[in-house]
């Protein structure tokens, strides 16, 4: 076995044969349907970025109203200490 | 290929990237050439019909990012149709097959002045199976779709003296094998 195999036509394929498979509106359809189906995939797309977006964004505004900054904490405790006596 | 040709395939393909069926007149143009490219590398009609729609549907989506290089358009049509080809063996897994016509062969053993029977054939047949794949594609190109090196080099993806240099390395091998001489871009 050799390594590609060979065959030998006896007859040429004929040009009214190859003119059955031509077909151009197909190809246009299926262009059609790639360009239909990227678009859909590219509005599904943005449209998952924005929702994460506006979930990550309402998260962090959850966050920061629930947030005690721990300076303040500290500031708060230092100004309750009294301050010591004086011997 | 003329100048003025290229330059009327270029205003197709300008007016393809708004229009798609302004993309039709270069499909009516070159469909039958890549047609039979594909069916010398699979010989299966079915086969070859959906590479053939596979390699214009790949062309259209992408005449986007058509850049001129130096080579006709057909070129570009050429190298997809082979990557097209190339993809198929590689899921399907199977031995490649070329398929070649006997009118040609008988053409190309009568220019080298060698007479047609059918040992010949069968003996050139035996020589061809044991040829790296690399080398029939680039035999293919050159002495059944007469392309120049320059065209090969491209489809192919290689340079233009490794084109040139497979040719004639599998050139030298046919001489040596059937003691032929031919003459070959002035090298016998």
């Amino acid at each position: 076995m050799g390594r590609n195999e060979i065959r030998l036509r006896r007859q040429k394929i004929s040009a009214g044969r190859i003119a059955q498979h031509r077909n151009y509106g197909d190809i246009m359809a299926r262009h059609e349907r790639d360009v239909k189906l990227k678009r859909i995939t590219r509005i599904f797309i943005y449209f998952i970025l924005i929702a994460i977006i506006t979930i990550v964004f309402f998260f962090v505004r959850r966050w920061e109203k629930n947030y005690v900054p721990k300076g303040k904490e500290v500031t708060a405790f230092v100004n309750d200490v009294k301050a010591p006596l004086k011997h | 290929m003329s100048e003025a040709e290229i330059r009327q395939e270029y205003s197709i393909l300008d007016r393809s990237k708004k229009n798609p069926q302004a993309f039709g007149e270069l499909y009516e143009k070159y469909f039958d050439r890549i047609f039979n490219f594909i069916y010398r590398q699979t010989d299966d009609e079915e086969l070859t019909a959906d590479l053939c729609s596979q390699t214009f549907l790949i062309a259209l989506k992408n005449v986007d990012r058509y850049q001129f290089r130096g080579v006709p358009f057909s070129a570009w049509l050429y190298k997809i149709a082979s990557n097209e080809v190339n993809k198929h063996y590689r899921k399907q897994k199977h031995t490649k097959v070329f398929s070649i016509e006997e009118v040609r062969i008988r053409e190309l053993i009568e220019q080298a002045n060698e007479e047609y029977d059918e040992e010949i054939i069968h003996r050139l047949m035996n020589f061809l199976k044991e040829l790296p794949t690399e080398m029939l594609q680039v035999l293919e190109l050159r002495f059944f779709e007469d392309k120049d090196f320059k065209e090969i080099a491209f489809i192919l993806e290689i340079t233009e003296s490794g084109a040139k240099m497979r040719t004639y390395r599998a050139l030298d091998r046919l001489r040596k094998s059937f003691n032929l001489r031919i003459k070959y871009d002035g090298k016998e």
